[in-house]
């Protein structure tokens, strides 16, 4: 799957659409290639559940984190850290990027457009369609617009993570597929992966066929009484 | 019906449209900000009006006035802002108007910080500005019971002409589960108000919405009035959620996020047989004294557990009266209790004598 993704992968998507954990999921899958990896923490938006919580436990597995430090990891403030740009430039470095939520959290990302121009890089727009705003078609390329539109940055591909946390089942994950499936078809990008937890992967897998990648997810962002 | 996943602060917008709450007055502020967010785009949909007022003292009064029209109205903010209402709020209760004003906690005091804390319970149970007067307080733990919370909170508000706070954390508000929604939503039905100002519409006498009783005597009175609907409220209205609290030892008692990591303590200890049960209350005030009381007849102790330094546990000790010992643990300024650390306080205490 991961044959499918650029040197930099920048994740956009609406807020709670599971960019966060999609991001880092895929960072560790390239470390685990043996590829020298940097998890750019580029969330401006939600100070709650966002990469840069799990940071050391991410360094400690051999990622490298982007992410505003110190004091500041904990503030709502649009700050982001000088280093993105070390990421973006380093061409032995391969780069995933956490964008905040929505076109709001967009915007963060459009100051780097013009560092990004003419690099191997795909922005890629994640959707959970079991969320409130981006249920159906419509509601999904509206929200996808504002993205591009904030950033300055068209999308290249799209990927499903249906999802209802710890409810989620295979339909859950297959309805998604189809209504991603559709979007896909009807705006002209590619379906790049289906993102699934863990032990529903193989499921899925089987369930969609061999030519559709699947990105198995480890859960990072946990809710304090989770085990 | 649907099921989705919501974050804690859209399910209250959610929760808030589906009850008939077509107005709202607001001010962003961390970790509530996604209410406002929502509402902004969800209640244009339905023919309401949102709208980001110049401060939370401008917020509140834009209530007192849809409130004073008759409208479902409501508004939202944390910690500080909260504060800044305060004025505002007790003019809403001495004016008899219902609204519904969410807290998403944070911590402080002061400026404090974004994450999340219990640490207004004070300041919502005992009024929070001033007078004699009280606010309705809900507590919820998860993002469905927010959804079925908030058609309570505005029926309550209009039961008792009254306002009713929905308080709440950061990690409630951010959090993410699956909710349960009807696909149609029913047209509001509100109650009649016909003591609302819209308008004489024939009757021999104006309404008016007022909370200034300029002659003791008449404001003594007003205040009889008012401690009456309290003692009614009261007497009808404390909520709690009993989980394994039979037969036990030693019963935790936390609310929301708080009272989630205790469900954790609690399924620990029943998985080594030993008799430990949680009570949750939903309403904070009233506190729910009633079964508080109740308990403390055939358990050994208490244990409350709380994200400030010790606020509830002065009703927990009101309520037990000197019958059972109570114990407080809590974590504060944004941090959260951790469900290995609430075991092991519980499992001192219980080991080593409560007394």
């Amino acid at each position: 799957m991961f044959d499918r993704l650029k040197r930099i992968t920048i994740y956009v998507g609406n807020l709670g659409s599971g960019k966060t954990e999609v991001a880092v999921n895929t960072a560790l899958g390239l470390l685990k290639l043996g590829k020298e990896t940097a998890l750019v923490d580029l969330d401006i938006i939600n100070p709650y559940f966002r990469a840069r919580l799990v940071r050391k436990q991410l360094e400690d597995m051999g990622l490298k984190v982007v992410s505003p430090a110190g004091r500041l990891s904990f503030a709502d403030l649009p700050a982001v850290s000088p280093a993105v740009k070390g990421v973006v430039e380093n061409v032995e470095m391969t780069g995933v990027f956490d964008v905040g939520g929505d076109d709001v959290g967009a915007v963060a990302l459009g100051q780097y457009r013009e560092l990004l121009e003419g690099r191997d890089f795909q922005m890629i727009f994640v959707i959970n369609t079991c969320r409130p705003f981006t249920r159906d078609p419509e509601g999904i390329i509206r929200y996808l617009d504002g993205i591009q539109e904030a950033s300055g940055i068209r999308a290249h591909g799209l990927v499903n993570n249906a999802n209802l946390g710890g409810e989620t089942d295979l339909d859950t994950v297959l309805n998604g597929f189809s209504v991603v499936s559709r979007v896909a078809a009807r705006i002209g990008l590619p379906l790049v992966f289906t993102a699934v937890k863990r032990d529903l992967a193989e499921e899925v897998r089987l369930a969609l066929g061999g030519e559709a990648g699947v990105l198995p997810l480890d859960k990072f962002m946990k809710a304090p009484w989770d085990p | 019906m649907a099921k989705i996943l919501m974050k804690g602060n859209e399910a209250i917008g959610e929760g808030a449209v589906r009850a008939g709450c077509r107005y709202f007055f607001g001010y962003p502020i961390t970790p509530q900000s996604e209410l406002p967010h929502y509402l902004a785009k969800r209640l244009p949909e339905v023919g309401g009006l949102y709208l980001q007022a110049e401060s939370e003292v401008a917020s509140i009064n834009m209530v007192f006035g849809a409130a004073g029209a008759g409208a479902r109205v409501m508004t939202s903010s944390s910690g500080p802002g909260i504060s800044l209402m305060q004025e505002g709020i007790s003019y809403l209760a001495g004016a008899e108007l219902p609204c519904v004003i969410v807290n998403m906690i944070r911590g402080g005091p002061g400026l404090g910080n974004i994450a999340p804390a219990q640490s207004d319970y004070f300041q919502a149970t005992r009024g929070g500005g001033h007078g004699d007067y009280r606010v309705l307080v809900l507590a919820p733990s998860s993002v469905q019971e927010i959804i079925d919370l908030m058609q309570d909170a505005f029926d309550l508000a209009d039961k008792y002409r009254n306002p009713v706070m929905l308080a709440g954390d950061g990690v409630l508000g951010q959090m993410m589960e699956p909710v349960i929604l009807d696909d149609e939503i029913k047209p509001p039905s509100l109650p009649e108000k016909s003591w609302a100002a819209t308008g004489r519409m024939g009757r021999d006498r104006k309404n008016l919405i007022n909370s200034l009783y300029i002659v003791p005597e008449n404001c003594e009175i007003h205040n009889l009035e008012l401690g009456r609907k309290y003692a009614a409220m009261e007497e009808s209205e404390q909520r709690w959620e009993d989980y394994h609290t039979e037969g036990a030892e030693m019963v935790l008692v936390a609310f929301g996020t708080a009272a989630r990591v205790c469900k954790a303590v609690v399924d620990m200890f029943r998985e080594e047989g030993r008799p430990v049960g949680l009570l949750r209350p939903i309403t904070l005030w009233p506190f729910p004294w009633k079964r508080v009381s109740a308990l403390a007849d055939s358990v050994r102790c208490f244990l409350t557990v709380e994200m400030n330094m010790g606020q509830m546990v002065e009703d927990i000790r009101l309520a037990v009266n000197g019958k059972r010992p109570v114990r407080f643990y809590g974590r504060v300024g944004g941090m959260l209790p951790v469900a290995r650390d609430v075991y092991r306080e519980a499992l001192k205490i219980l080991d080593g004598g409560a007394d």
